[in-house]
């Protein structure tokens, strides 16, 4: 399960490194494949996996079920886009950035309501209502363009005094959601992996238990909070100059749908399920996108099929598999010795 | 050291304390001991913290924490057992003493090296490893804990209360479910840590060997109310006592 982070660090960092680096190869070799299509799929799918882990962190890790998270995405996404709008000449990153603290402000406000009122499905309703009230404001905001949507969001500069590079060029956007998206993931594995995710999983198995620990738990929960609503934000923030255009339907109930169901894909009690979730989800949508009509239930219809047959969903099927082959190994070993 | 002056609570549509007076002295293995729903577990949720008392005022070191939540009481020197063992059953068992130890460091504001490390120091790795054999469970320290028998269980979590080093420890029937073999064994353990660590222990308990084994002071609880308080075997002659409880029994 997760107590895998003694081994982490003691065994197999080689091997997880090198896995890692493989994977960042092949994505970052994805805009050298013929057809722009697939280049923008990808990219997306960063974005969507960092906002299934951070819905992970919430779910997963503390045991907090959070179905308003679409709103920390449109908030970060609305609010980085509006920030770069303004005529003010503010540079990119420090309009992403302030995107994420809009995230993560927005998380603080509701955490301080939901987690001091609430518990279990109260708790869940609540942060689905608080977060529809995002969706709200977005469709009656004339500046973040009502149901329209925003568009025409351009690929930023960045700006570093000394040089420039104007993303707009060619796919090096998709290189700074690459990075960006890089950069987010490795913090929040620290998270998880790190003395807070300890205590915050301890939190999702035995609240009480905690407390007799001398923990305020309601304080750890509301970190939690934050740094979900806050990465989430980050990841939204990336999405208007990527695909140009911003529509309330990112504040939407039905997108808050998307990590859950991607993270109960992929394994919630794993780091990277919700990253395997996103990835099987995309790949889902790819191939059946010729298919409209059918297209839905064709997802449908696996996803059901993948959640029923492997209940850890698919980190937890890899988990048995690899548990498995070791055990052969085992009794392999032991047969050879005692033929010896 | 931990006193109760005209304790009360209700759930709704039923009183459960009435007006508890309860003194625990320093250094005092003392023992609550009564019939089913007699209250003993509501009385050990207000002490703790777990639930606020409704009426009267619960002090420690002469500090009234009646209103305080459990974790507050946790920082002030309380620790505290449940009567089913509550531990984190998806962690190792090595790992569940590592939260705790964690814990402790945040409650004293130690450092616990440096702040981007993931994995537990090397130092704190070697206490949750003592820690551990000095609750006889070294040998099943890289096990899940939700796979422990209901005894090691049971030692595991006094472990991890203990790892907090409180002053006062609540233990809530802490040989349930167990075979005879095992309650001696941890009325040998809870004396021996008693007196090694200076504690002060309050526990509620069935079993009259375990009781008498250990308690140095006993109170007598029933229907909400206390009987008798003081010195176990006079406790025990008291004609009242004889009549709701032990009675019952002997």
């Amino acid at each position: 399960m997760r107590n895998d982070f003694l081994d982490v660090y003691f065994s197999g960092v080689k091997g997880r490194a090198s896995l890692v680096l493989a994977m960042l190869i092949l994505v970052a070799s994805v805009p050298f494949s013929p057809g722009s299509g697939l280049t923008f799929l990808v990219g997306l799918l960063m974005i969507q996996a960092v906002f299934a882990i951070s819905f992970n962190i919430l779910f997963g890790l503390t045991g907090l079920i959070s179905f308003g998270q679409a709103a920390y995405f449109a908030a970060g996404a609305y609010g980085t886009a509006y920030l770069m709008q303004l005529d003010v000449g503010m540079p990119f990153l420090v309009a992403w950035v302030l995107g994420g603290l809009i995230g993560g402000v927005f998380a603080i406000a509701v955490g301080l309501v939901a987690l001091r009122r609430a518990s279990g499905i109260y708790f869940a309703i609540l942060s689905l209502a608080l977060g529809q009230l995002v969706y709200t404001v977005i469709r009656y905001s004339d500046a973040l363009g009502r149901d329209d949507g925003m568009l025409g969001i351009d690929r930023p500069v960045l700006n570093f005094f000394l040089f420039q590079i104007d993303l707009g060029v060619g796919e090096r956007y998709f290189y700074f959601i690459l990075i960006a998206t890089a950069l987010l993931v490795a913090f929040l594995w620290w998270v998880w992996h790190g003395k807070l995710g300890r205590v915050l999983f301890a939190i999702r198995q035995d609240p009480d238990r905690v407390r007799f620990l001398g923990v305020n738990v309601q304080r750890y929960q509301q970190y939690a909070f934050v740094i979900g609503g806050t990465t989430a934000a980050l990841a939204g923030g990336l999405m208007g100059p990527w695909a140009h255009i911003l529509t309330p339907e990112l504040a939407h109930w039905s997108y808050s749908a998307l990590p859950i169901l991607m993270s109960l894909l992929g394994g919630v009690a794993y780091f990277w399920g919700p990253v395997a979730g996103a990835i099987v989800f995309a790949w889902l949508g790819y191939i059946t996108r010729t298919m409209p009509g059918i297209q839905e239930l064709v997802i449908g219809g696996v996803l059901l099929v993948i959640v029923l047959a492997l209940p850890g969903g698919i980190a937890g099927g890899a988990a048995r598999i690899r548990q498995w082959l070791r055990r052969r190994r085992l009794t392999n070993e032991k047969e050879a010795g005692s033929n010896a | 050291m931990l006193e109760a002056h005209g304790v009360g609570f209700s759930y709704p549509g039923i009183r459960v304390l009435q007006d508890i007076n309860l003194t625990v002295e320093a250094g005092e293995r003392h023992a609550i001991i009564g019939p089913n729903g007699a209250g003993k577990t509501t009385l050990f949720k207000v002490l703790s913290g777990e639930d606020i008392a409704q009426e009267g005022t619960v002090t420690y070191q002469g500090q009234d924490v009646t209103r305080k939540g459990a974790w507050e009481r946790v920082k002030l020197g309380f620790g505290r057992t449940f009567q089913v063992a509550r531990v984190f059953p998806e962690m190792t068992v090595l790992d569940n003493m590592i939260v705790a130890l964690e814990c402790r460091q945040r409650i004293r504001h130690e450092s616990g090296g440096p702040w981007w490390k993931v994995a537990a120091g090397r130092l704190l790795l070697e206490e949750a490893r003592e820690r551990l054999a000095e609750v006889r469970l070294g040998g099943v320290a890289d096990d899940e804990a939700g796979i422990l028998s209901h005894g090691d269980k049971k030692r595991l979590e006094l472990g991890l209360s203990l790892a907090l080093e409180p002053r006062i420890l609540l233990l809530d029937e802490p040989t349930a479910g167990m075979s005879p073999d095992d309650r001696k064994e941890v009325v040998q353990l809870l004396k021996g840590l008693q007196e090694k660590r200076d504690l002060t222990l309050l526990l509620t308990e069935h079993d009259m060997d375990v009781v008498f084994g250990l308690a140095t002071r006993l109170t007598v609880l029933s229907l909400g109310q206390i009987l008798a308080s003081g010195d176990p075997e006079q406790v025990r002659k008291e004609p009242v006592v004889r009549e709701v409880y032990l009675g019952q029994r002997h």
